[in-house]
């Protein structure tokens, strides 16, 4: 971990967004055989998150989701940035301002199991948070605790008396939810939240999460790499590679004319349950199979823009200018010299 | 046992054959494993029966706990101590199952070859990739070292890994998860195996890299002639990516036909609903998703009647008194010609058109 920056922070301009992150950057210092290595997690990004929305980020294992998740949370730090939350910078704020501060902003993690303590029951692992933060007293906690397991679904006396290994993953990561309301926070981040639950769960917990949003006036950062579930919650969504974002927009938008190039092999990536299986062996043999790719080291990252080296239509510009986001319609910027907007994209699902 | 892909072709193999001649590899015919833990017997996998023809895929979907994978297990010879397997499983006409370890070794990874969901627990972290390939081979075949190498970095260029000769000297923590299983991949075929079972091996991979190694598995079912069983709870992957299909509950087969017939005229309320649980990009943002209530049931306490019936839509009293059998549409009942003769289902009352 790097220090923050030496420098006087410049006064930060107050944000009509509950949440606004401004050019965030997370690097890590590490050892590279006997020399030491500037890895570069998050690089330079900035969004905001308005009240009651939902902002999906998606984008593939070390890409910097779940780092800019922390980062917001100030554990670690950032490098750089601000992180404007409710009206003040996380970033500048210590000890217990920003604890306080801290208790509006919640996660729910992709293991649910993971992070239970085992030997604990369920009434308590709820109550604790309360316990942590000294909120009420046991009896306070314990009415509150078996309210949180009703909010989402697990009926307290059923329930609060169980251990961990006796809730099933649907059961255990509404436990994991209940925890992260405890605390009635403003924003919850939910960090790959349903990709552990097999599809009939991850439907249940989904429709939850709607449920709570839409009750308790929620704003989430919902982090998955699935991007038909990240569609399905999101107001706006951003997409991820390499430490960058390179494409943020409404996710109407953004699905239906994706401008980055990235963007679309994403999506093109995503097998439909619409087209009905290739017709055997016919299909097959017509369909080509792709050389492995990599995406590069977050240690040696390209020059340029981050995604030329597996790019299409990567060009002479993008290996010496790192494009910045900016505007392709209402609400739809990206970061690209050589946007997709001529052509309707290809939907994923064509036969 | 279905008989829709005509009569078991008796050619030695076919690669490519058309649909309908391909050799019947892999028959299995009523599967049952239960495992026993103190005076608890868990009946994992109750009558499974399927048949895997070479060149062709064979999808077994399911969720947590429906048994697709202790059955992978069962045909690998891998479950012992207290999994009671029985049953038949008989690979290109010789029995598995029953087998002694020290014979069931001879067809492992020979005739049957496994790969599994996480690369990275199957590799060993203090080797070279392309040494625990070359190792592979020489358990099949009496060669040099130099030689088993040389065939390692092809095996990793049948696998489309670029700079086989560079990738094979690397440790497996050097390469990304979709490399590692890649590697995994090529292990698997240094038998060149009949079979390949593929245990959702793609479903700890980001999507992109998914997609390639499915492609991968579809291109090599094909070069190699082999016949692939792959496990998986992804509806979507299966459509896209098998010839034939077998969803799995609560250790049965609940459904199973030709995969393109299956996805046009689904019958069985399972599942239409494992389908319909998935969220798919042309529905709007915040719509409810059609999730299905309830979890799957407790194998140690058996009930009567339908296994689904619980959390069905459409139960009726008779679902949960009797357990429907694997049937298909009675004879000469104004079948459509491009219905699946071999398309059967598990239920009362299945769906009519299919939603």
């Amino acid at each position: 971990m790097t220090a923050p920056s030496p420098q006087v922070t410049p006064p930060v301009k107050a944000s009509d967004h509950l949440l606004d992150v401004r050019h965030l950057t997370q690097t890590f210092k590490v050892a590279v055989g006997r020399t030491e290595a500037t890895l570069s997690a998050v690089s330079d990004i900035s969004f905001t998150i308005d009240e009651g929305q939902t902002l999906g980020l998606v984008g593939e294992t070390g890409c910097g989701k779940s780092t800019t998740a922390r980062a917001i949370l100030q554990s670690p730090r950032p490098t750089k940035g601000q992180v404007l939350f409710d009206g003040e910078d996380l970033t500048g704020l210590r000890g217990g301002p920003l604890r306080r501060s801290r208790r509006k902003v919640q996660m729910v993690f992709q293991d649910p199991y993971s992070s239970l303590d085992p030997r604990w029951r369920v009434s308590d692992l709820v109550a604790e948070p309360l316990r942590i933060n000294r909120i009420g007293g046991a009896e306070d906690r314990g009415r509150r605790s078996a309210e949180l397991l009703d909010l989402v679904g697990l009926d307290p006396s059923r329930f609060g008396e169980r251990k961990p290994h006796q809730l099933s993953g649907g059961q255990a990561q509404r436990v994991g939810i209940a925890r992260a309301l405890a605390l009635s926070p403003k924003l919850v981040i939910c960090d790959e939240a349903v990709s552990s639950l097999d599809v009939s769960i991850q439907a249940q917990v989904l429709n939850l999460l709607e449920q709570l949003r839409r009750e308790l006036r929620l704003t989430y950062l919902f982090i998955a790499h699935d991007l038909a579930v990240v569609k399905h919650v999101s107001d706006r969504v951003g997409v991820m590679y390499l430490g960058t974002i390179c494409e943020i927009g409404d996710s109407e938008e953004i699905y239906r004319r994706p401008a980055h190039p990235y963007t679309a092999a994403l999506l093109a990536a995503i097998p439909t349950a619409e087209a009905t299986s290739g017709d055997d062996a016919a299909s097959i043999a017509g369909r080509e199979v792709a050389v492995a790719q990599e995406m590069p080291s977050p240690l040696n990252p390209p020059t340029g823009c981050r995604y030329r080296t597996l790019c299409p239509k990567a060009a002479d510009r993008c290996r010496k200018e790192a494009p910045t986001l900016r505007s392709v319609g209402p609400g739809h910027d990206v970061a690209c010299h050589f946007p997709l907007l001529l052509a309707e994209p290809d939907l994923p699902g064509r036969s | 046992m279905t008989s829709s892909v005509g009569q078991p072709a008796t050619v030695e193999s076919s690669p490519l054959a058309p649909i309908g001649t391909a050799e019947r590899v892999l028959e299995v015919d009523d599967l049952r494993v239960t495992f026993t833990a103190g005076r608890t017997r868990t009946p994992a996998v109750t009558g499974v029966s399927f048949g895997v023809e070479a060149g062709r895929t064979l999808g077994i979907v399911g969720e947590s706990g429906s048994g697709k994978s202790v059955t992978a297990r069962a045909l690998m010879g891998l479950l012992s101590g207290r999994f009671e397997v029985s049953g038949s499983a008989r690979l290109r006409g010789r029995e598995l199952i029953g087998l002694p370890e020290r014979e069931m070794r001879r067809h492992r990874s020979r005739d049957i070859a496994m790969v599994f969901q996480d690369p990275m627990r199957a590799l060993n972290p203090t080797m070279r990739v392309g040494t625990q390939i070359a190792e592979a081979v020489r358990l099949h075949r009496q060669t040099t070292r130099q030689e088993a190498w040389k065939e390692a970095v092809s095996l990793l260029a049948a696998v489309r890994v670029s700079d086989p000769e560079q990738r094979a000297r690397a440790y497996p923590h050097q390469m990304s998860g979709g490399m590692r299983q890649r590697a995994m991949i090529a292990m698997a075929l240094s038998g060149r195996p009949a079979v390949l079972i593929a245990d959702e091996p793609t479903t700890a991979l980001d999507v992109t890299t998914q997609a390639q190694i499915l492609a991968l598995l579809d291109d090599l079912k094909s070069r190699f002639g082999m016949g692939v069983i792959l496990i998986t709870h992804d509806m979507s992957v299966a459509a896209h990516h098998t010839d034939r299909l077998a969803v799995m509950y609560a250790g049965r087969i609940v459904e199973t036909g030709r995969s393109a017939a299956l996805f046009k005229r689904i019958r069985m309320p399972y599942s239409d609903a494992l389908l319909k649980a998935i969220p798919t990009l042309d529905q709007e943002s915040h719509s409810p998703l059609a999730s299905i209530e309830g979890s799957p049931p407790d194998l140690t306490q058996p009930r009567p009647g339908c296994s689904f019936a619980p959390r069905c839509r459409f139960v009726q009293e008779r679902c949960r008194a009797e357990a429907p059998s694997l049937a298909g549409e009675p004879a000469g009942d104004g079948v459509s010609p491009d219905a699946d003769p071999g398309h059967q289902w598990a239920c009362w009352f299945p769906l009519e058109d299919g939603s």
